[in-house]
């Protein structure tokens, strides 16, 4: 019964009271479904009010402008951009809120039913934005919201080669296993072996992510997020790489790209690429 | 500020305070969650979901007995409620379950750190682990656990003598010394 006592102490002791720390982000998700809403919440109703009716007046300044403008653009590249620039004109106007007076003033004389209409932009817009209070780190709410179209209008340079030749896309299910490398053509070129998943977590488990002895000539690997950034580069084939990114910060989890470029010793061309997890 | 003002601040809505009491609390509770699920994405959904539930069910708190037992209530039942939900999608396996590349340097006798335990707390089947956190962590009689897991009294007590005796070869495996 010693024994009983001494484990159950033992983790008590131990884990009891362990701090583990949080990624921030997690707060936003907290945050975004609190029934209080975002920004705005310390503030008077007046001052809230205020906000309100000066954001409507200028984005009716906006819209004025743009349709003025831009009479041939379609209705819906128009509704587009106000929700846009409703986010970057709200947070300028929390920034400034002394002089939203001014604003608020001029939105007397303009038309009511604008007014509604164009709420409907913002609202959609804040949506937008506690929605991505969700998946994004803390300076997610001062960016404009996340635009997927640029990720796929600027394809990364390096991925160019390994697309033209015809490396098919893996397999968008992640499962823990190797996934075999696809490599150029399987019966004249080294095969080298990279995992596709890695736990830089400190536990000593498949903390690292690294190859095998392979001899390689003008190795290049290069780790890119979703948004084809650069996190990790390196030439070096014995690299041994924690899950930091070039400033030594540890790199969210979540879904990677990798590719490796290099020759073998017979100097033919060693490509892989390959879906990346990165969990802790 | 004290407790009791930032939970009547947190009341009144003023998101300085809920962050505050947030970051108080949401490190330990993380490691709670940790030990009941089975990896980090489920211990960080079950901590986002408990302090949805802790920031929303404040004002059922009375103030008698310490606030932190009742995050940790709140946590300890948002877990379980997950694994309840899980427990049909149940796959056992875990990431590490995979590490096809271990390192050389796993386990050192000298040093028995946290995170050994919870590793070790971790790869457990989840019913042992439920059992041992329960009633050896968070201080959880058997019947208390029985109730709660909807077991009998005696699958608690089998249930986490198992649990400690697993613990304990691995203990041994790592060379620790009683």
């Amino acid at each position: 019964m010693n024994d009983k006592d001494h484990i159950k102490e033992l983790f008590q002791k131990k884990l009891g009271n362990l701090d583990t720390p949080v990624d921030p982000s997690l707060w936003a998700g907290v945050q975004a479904a609190l029934p209080a809403t975002s920004g705005i919440g310390g503030l008077s109703l007046l001052a809230k009010l205020a906000i309100g009716v000066s954001a409507a007046s200028v984005i009716t300044g906006i819209i004025y402008f743009t349709v003025f403008k831009q009479n041939t653009e379609p209705a819906s590249v128009t509704n587009e951009k106000p929700s846009q620039q409703a986010q970057t004109l709200e947070q300028e106007v929390e920034n400034k809120q002394t002089t939203d007076e001014t604003f608020g003033l001029n939105s007397n004389t303009s038309n009511q039913q604008q007014q509604k209409l164009l709420e409907e932009p913002r609202n959609e817009a804040e949506e937008r934005m506690s929605n991505e209070f969700v998946l994004e780190p803390f300076q997610a709410p001062l960016k404009p919201v996340w635009e997927p179209e640029r990720v796929i209008i600027e394809p990364e340079p390096i991925q160019q080669p390994a697309m033209e030749k015809g490396v098919p896309e893996p397999s968008p299910a992640i499962t823990p296993i190797i996934d075999e490398p696809i490599t150029e053509d399987d019966s004249q070129v080294v095969k080298i072996e990279l995992p596709n998943v890695f736990s830089p977590n400190g536990d000593n488990e498949n903390d690292f992510l690294f190859l095998k002895d392979y001899d390689l000539r003008d190795f290049q690997l290069v780790v890119l997020n979703k948004r084809n950034q650069v996190v990790y580069q390196t030439n070096d084939p014995q690299f041994k790489w924690d899950g930091s990114d070039n400033v030594g910060n540890p790199v969210p989890v979540g879904e990677y790209y990798y590719m490796v470029t290099a020759y073998d010793v017979n100097g033919k061309p060693v490509n892989v690429s390959n879906r990346l997890t990165i969990v802790r | 500020m004290d407790e009791r003002t930032l939970i009547d601040k947190c009341l009144k809505g003023d998101q300085r305070s809920q962050r505050e009491l947030f970051e108080k609390y949401a490190p330990k509770m993380y490691t709670v969650c940790l030990r009941y699920s089975k990896n980090s994405d489920e211990a960080q959904d079950v901590l986002q979901e408990t302090f949805i539930k802790v920031f929303n069910k404040l004002n059922v708190y009375q103030g008698n007995g310490s606030f932190e037992g009742w995050i940790r209530r709140i946590t300890v039942n948002t877990a379980l409620d997950a694994i309840r939900k899980n427990l049909k999608f149940q796959d056992n396996s875990t990431i590490d379950d995979h590490s096809y590349r271990i390192e050389q340097e796993t386990f050192h006798a000298d040093g028995l750190e946290e995170e050994d335990l919870m590793k070790m707390i971790a790869v457990m089947p989840v019913g042992y682990r439920v059992v041992f956190n329960m009633f050896a962590i968070e201080g959880f009689s058997h019947k208390e656990i029985a109730e709660q897991l909807n077991i009998s009294e005696n699958t608690s007590k089998s249930q986490y003598s198992r649990a400690r005796a697993y613990l304990i070869q691995k203990l041994e495996e790592i060379g620790f010394e009683r």
